[in-house]
């Protein structure tokens, strides 16, 4: 019995010695691999938290270039297309293939209820086009053109409809997108300031301050925070102009965020501080910031930065929120938010459907997001398996 | 099945398949209790001992599972075809059926090494106590706690009666050990399973655990499988030894034999690691070469070949060795105790492979 | 126990206080106090109104008063004599304008919050039994969304499908005819009926939470030493699973009532906005765009008071199922 079980394990040893060389060498690039490299192999085994970041890549690639991949200027206003709903590509007409083009558009008057109606005019067709001339803009704010992704030479295309005054809602959500993820961009900055120095102080000094500043962050914690912060932007003068409206939100926005990165960061510190690592950089004379900054930080910024990206959605859906029901940003400044204000009533969504489109921009984002997030956290540990 | 033994294990295999390969954690075991005997089951950590005794009653950790061998159990108390004795192999039982779950706790009953944890956090000492008595025997809630209470006072639990409504982290670690022997006691198991209940604790207490589990043993007559990478709590407490590396027993015999004949290299080496008293102060322990080898990475022919002083190159790097009685009592797994060993086989293949493995 | 339970409830009372300054920050916040808007008001009905008519007002107002007379004998008029002030834009005390429609909002938090975890632990448990199946998949999706999907779009989406697929409005707490019926039984049942769209809306995102701590406490409790060592003693799965890692891992998820109620009272005024609910959600939102400041000062008091309170209760809860937090040892 111990002799057939020999032959076997040998059969097996003998089988496997060459995935063994493979096993060693994979063993030697994972020992000498950099942390970097080490996250980024963990996270490539995420699916999901790839295709989150390539739904941000292009997201971001949409709020750099909005003028130019937007067919129309948001405030452009079509006066032929009031709530105009959106208009289908297609491709086929009597069955053989064309370029892509869009039908023209007839009116339609019910003789009952005088309720104007809208329908495609296949006898005209309008093709889309690449690269045409359309509103002027100045691309990154310095060069001017007129040049546009796509659109049509006349006629027009408003592939998600149009508003109540005629306004191309999907260029519109393009510019929304800028704002959204802009506001998301510099509140999650304000919060990892705050965080990373509160949570600094408190973990890093302990003691007495760190229990009045934990004792606070948990009293922060436990009130409902979306009524806070609503009161405080309904506190915002009415007449102050959008721009300063814009910055006053996001910073109240950013302070939504910091008590959980505050929290992390003091945690990280205090665990720490118990290196000796840590001590020995204390006994070679290295000064408190030093320590924090050259010696520290470091170790547990993947952390920070997987906590950042969990907060991200907090901040696009705190935004979303405020501007939806009118207490954050104000026209003409273009969000989602702002967009959702038209679809708040059962009314609109009855009768303009479309005007619901920026909510899929919106869970796709927040959706990318934890995607991401999710990925980061999995990996933001390379050692542990 | 000898006709004396309580408990016979043969050549049983158990692995793990990871996402790294398949861990060989038991690699044929041979072992055999008889009734009321304390075996005790040496070798470092990670040599398959704990893996060997979870098998016993069914609860190797997932993804664990046994890929061959035997475990017959003589047991008493399951009146299978009439018989007041009948034979069970838990190696082919359903980890869930009833059969498995009647022997669990009632016929054989186990010790685990941390104490701290092997009670719930949210329920009394007393009713985990309880639930053992309810679960294998016919008698009221009432009753249960008289039962519980007395077995509590048993292990010398101080103020039995009042502890029994406790919870576990109001007991300190000696105490809470003794509770997990009142637990298996309980039910009168004709063989405990004890898994280094000793490792987790200070010494003091070490001593007086070993104390009472030895008390217990007299007094109960059960058979006791006590497992431990300690010699010097085996030879306080076992009858018998068996050494154990890598998944395989490589020698057994009883205590003393072991202690002044050991056999195996690896056994030498092992007694040569112990301090004892009377040694002079000039001489050293001496640590057995090398590590654990890896268990993805089983080395070829005997398995602890690339650690041994006395391996033969080309022999003990290919050849399998078998398992030898070398008497009555004492057996051993090495090349150099077999009959008819082979010959070296001096290729030049095997002595290099063998120089770069030790 | 009695210890803990005095420790917690000072807690709450400095919560409580600190609280109530939060809000006066947020009602003094705005531009102008209440005799600049109360002038303006009289302006603009046609009253000629002077700087030493404001003036006067603010003094007989005691607004010319230092902040901290103002906020304790703001804080004194509700404490003692549930008091809230005024409504600015009503004109009539806020305990009024106010009313039954607090308890509106208490229920639809409570009802919420049944939802959440009757849904939430069940299926916790069975994702935790069932790792990497289908229906664990199908669950973990569906927590993805339920967390990615905010509230008030949720219910924004509901509308929209109730209204297309189902051709119902799903909006308010009542049928038609119940609306302004005194209350009876069949109200009751009426009520429940509408009930439970707000409480699913709101509920959804603290559920997806939830089943994700229950299914991640259980995986981690399940292959803890003491179950084993329960299994060990001849214990039967079924049973084994309930009375040991499903109640260990009820801790953690009660531990968790106090942010979730925290969670569904920030997202309410926003849904009952959506979903014209007759509680003190739509209150809230015009007071605030109305800077109707007395009113949304009172109504953010009350829903943190009700937050704060609830917490207090999942202590207890808490203290009452683990005895490690009962005999004061926090881990």
């Amino acid at each position: 019995m111990a002799s057939a079980t020999g032959v076997s394990g040998r059969l097996g040893w003998f089988r496997r010695a060459p995935q063994d060389t493979d096993a060693r060498d994979a063993e030697i690039k994972y020992y000498t691999a950099s942390q970097f490299q080490l996250i980024w192999w963990k996270f490539k085994r995420h699916r999901l938290a790839l295709i989150g970041t390539f739904i941000l890549a292009l997201f971001l690639v949409i709020a750099v270039l909005a003028e130019f991949l937007a067919p129309y200027d948001p405030f452009n206003r079509n006066a032929e297309y009031l709530f105009g709903p959106p208009q289908a590509i297609h491709f086929f007409e009597d069955g053989t293939l064309h370029a892509p083009f869009v039908y023209g558009i007839t009116f339609a008057m019910d003789p009952v209820s005088f309720q104007l109606s809208v329908k495609e005019d296949t006898s005209v067709r309008i093709p889309l086009q690449l690269f045409v001339h359309g509103d002027a803009y100045k691309l990154f704010g310095i060069f001017p053109t007129d040049i546009h992704l796509f659109g049509v030479e006349k006629g027009f295309v408003h592939l998600m409809g149009s508003d109540k005054l005629g306004r191309d809602l999907f260029s519109r959500i393009l510019f929304a997108t800028r704002i959204s993820l802009s506001i998301g961009v510099i509140g999650l900055f304000i919060a990892f300031f705050l965080g990373l120095i509160i949570g600094g102080i408190s973990g890093f000094f302990g003691g007495a301050i760190d229990n009045v500043i934990q004792r606070f962050i948990e009293f922060i914690r436990s009130i409902p925070t979306l009524p806070l912060w609503m009161a405080l932007a309904a506190s915002l003068p009415k007449e102050w102009p959008p721009l300063q409206v814009y910055f006053a939100i996001t910073l109240i926005i950013g302070l939504l965020g910091w008590t959980h990165l505050a929290r992390r960061v003091r945690g990280k510190l205090l665990s720490l501080r118990e290196e000796d690592y840590v001590t020995a950089a204390k006994i070679a004379g290295s000064s408190d910031w030093r320590i924090i900054f050259r010696h520290m930080l470091p170790s547990f910024l993947s952390y920070i930065i997987v906590d950042l990206s969990i907060s991200f959605p907090y901040m696009i859906l705190g935004e979303t929120a405020l501007s939806f029901i009118g207490l954050g940003l104000r026209p003409p400044v273009i969000s989602w938010g702002v967009l959702l204000q038209d679809a708040q009533n059962v009314r609109a969504i009855a009768l303009y459907p479309w005007l619901f489109a920026p909510v899929a921009f919106v869970v796709l984002a927040v959706l990318a997001f934890s995607f991401v997030g999710d990925g980061l956290r999995d990996a933001a540990d390379p050692y542990s398996r | 099945m000898n006709t004396n033994s309580l408990l016979e294990i043969q050549d049983l295999r158990v692995s793990f398949p990871l996402d790294e390969g398949t861990v060989q954690a038991v690699a044929g075991v041979n072992l055999a209790i008889q009734p009321g005997q304390v075996l005790g089951i040496v070798g470092e950590s990670g040599c398959g001992k704990t893996v060997t005794a979870q098998s016993l009653l069914r609860i190797i950790p997932p993804p664990g599972r046994i890929d061959g061998g035997t475990i017959l159990f003589r047991s008493s108390k399951q009146s299978g075809n009439g018989k007041d004795e009948n034979i069970v192999d838990l190696a082919k039982l359903n980890p869930k059926s009833e059969m498995m779950r009647r022997i669990r706790g009632n016929e054989i009953a186990m010790i685990f090494q941390e104490p701290m944890s092997s009670f719930s956090p949210v329920h009394t000492v007393g009713s985990q106590i309880m639930e053992a008595i309810l679960l294998h025997q016919d008698l009221s809630k009432q009753a249960a706690r008289e039962r519980a209470i007395e077995y509590m006072r048993l292990v010398g639990v101080p103020g039995a009666q009042d502890r029994m409504d406790d919870y576990p982290h109001q007991f300190s670690g000696g105490m809470r050990q003794r509770a997990m022997i009142a637990v298996a006691l309980s039910c009168n198991p004709s063989l405990l399973v004890a898994d280094e209940p000793t490792t987790a604790l200070d010494v003091t207490i070490q001593a007086q655990i070993l104390d009472l589990m030895r008390r217990l043993q007299q007094q109960f007559g059960m058979a006791v499988l006590f497992i431990t990478h300690n010699l010097g709590v085996i030879a306080q407490i076992a009858d018998h030894v068996a050494i154990m590396y890598l998944g395989q027993v490589v020698e057994q015999a009883p205590v003393r034999e072991i202690l002044r004949h050991p056999k195996h290299p690896y056994t030498m080496d092992l007694l040569r690691a112990v301090p004892r008293l009377g040694k002079t102060a000039g001489q050293r322990l001496v640590a057995i070469e090398g590590s654990i080898p890896s268990p993805l990475q089983r080395p070829m022919g005997c398995p602890f070949h690339p650690r041994c002083s006395k391996m033969i190159p080309g022999v003990c790097n290919t050849h399998v060795p078998q398992w030898v009685a070398l008497n009555e009592i004492h057996s051993v797994r090495c090349v150099l105790y077999e009959p008819n060993a082979p010959t070296p086989n001096l290729e030049p293949a095997n002595v290099r492979a063998a120089s770069t493995l030790a | 126990m009695a210890r803990f339970l005095l420790q917690r409830f000072v807690i709450m009372l400095v919560m409580l206080a600190g609280l109530s300054i939060i809000v006066f920050i947020t009602i003094e916040l705005p531009p102008g106090d209440f005799a600049d808007r109360q002038a303006y008001r009289m302006k603009s009905t046609g009253v000629r109104v002077t700087e030493a008519d404001i003036l006067q007002m603010r003094h007989q107002m005691g607004l010319d008063r230092p902040w901290y007379e103002r906020y304790l004998s703001w804080i004194g008029n509700i404490v003692l004599r549930g008091n809230f002030g005024i409504s600015l834009s009503q004109h009539i005390p806020v305990t009024e304008v106010i009313g039954e429609r607090i308890g509106f909002t208490a229920l639809l938090a409570f009802a919420t919050l049944i939802f959440t975890y009757g849904v939430a632990i069940p299926i916790g448990i069975f994702s935790a039994m069932r790792q990497y199946s289908f229906g664990d998949y199908f669950f973990t999706f569906l927590g993805y969304i339920g967390m990615a999907v905010p509230s008030f779009l949720l219910a924004l989406l509901l509308l929209y499908v109730s209204v297309f697929v189902f051709n119902s409005n799903v909006g308010g707490l009542f049928s038609p005819q119940y609306v302004e019926a005194p209350w009876s039984w069949d109200k009751f049942v009426d009520l429940l009926n509408h009930l439970w769209v707000p409480a699913l809306v709101l509920g959804l995102a603290g559920t997806a939470f939830e089943i994700r701590t229950m299914r991640a406490t259980m995986l981690d409790e399940k292959n803890k030493l003491y179950v084993t060592a329960a299994r060990a003693r001849g214990m039967p799965e079924g049973r084994l699973l309930l009375k040991y890692p499903v109640r260990v891992a009820l801790n953690p998820i009660v531990s968790t009532i106090g942010w979730n109620l925290t969670a569904i009272i920030a997202g309410a005024p926003l849904v009952a906005f959506v979903l014209a609910l007759p509680d003190t959600g739509p209150l809230f939102l015009n007071a605030l765009l109305d800077q109707d400041v007395y009113l949304s000062g009172a109504m953010l008091l009350l829903y943190s008071t009700l937050t704060i309170v609830g917490t207090f209760m999942s202590d207890i809860l808490l203290a009452l199922l683990d005895p490690r937090v009962r005999y004061g040892e926090r881990t």
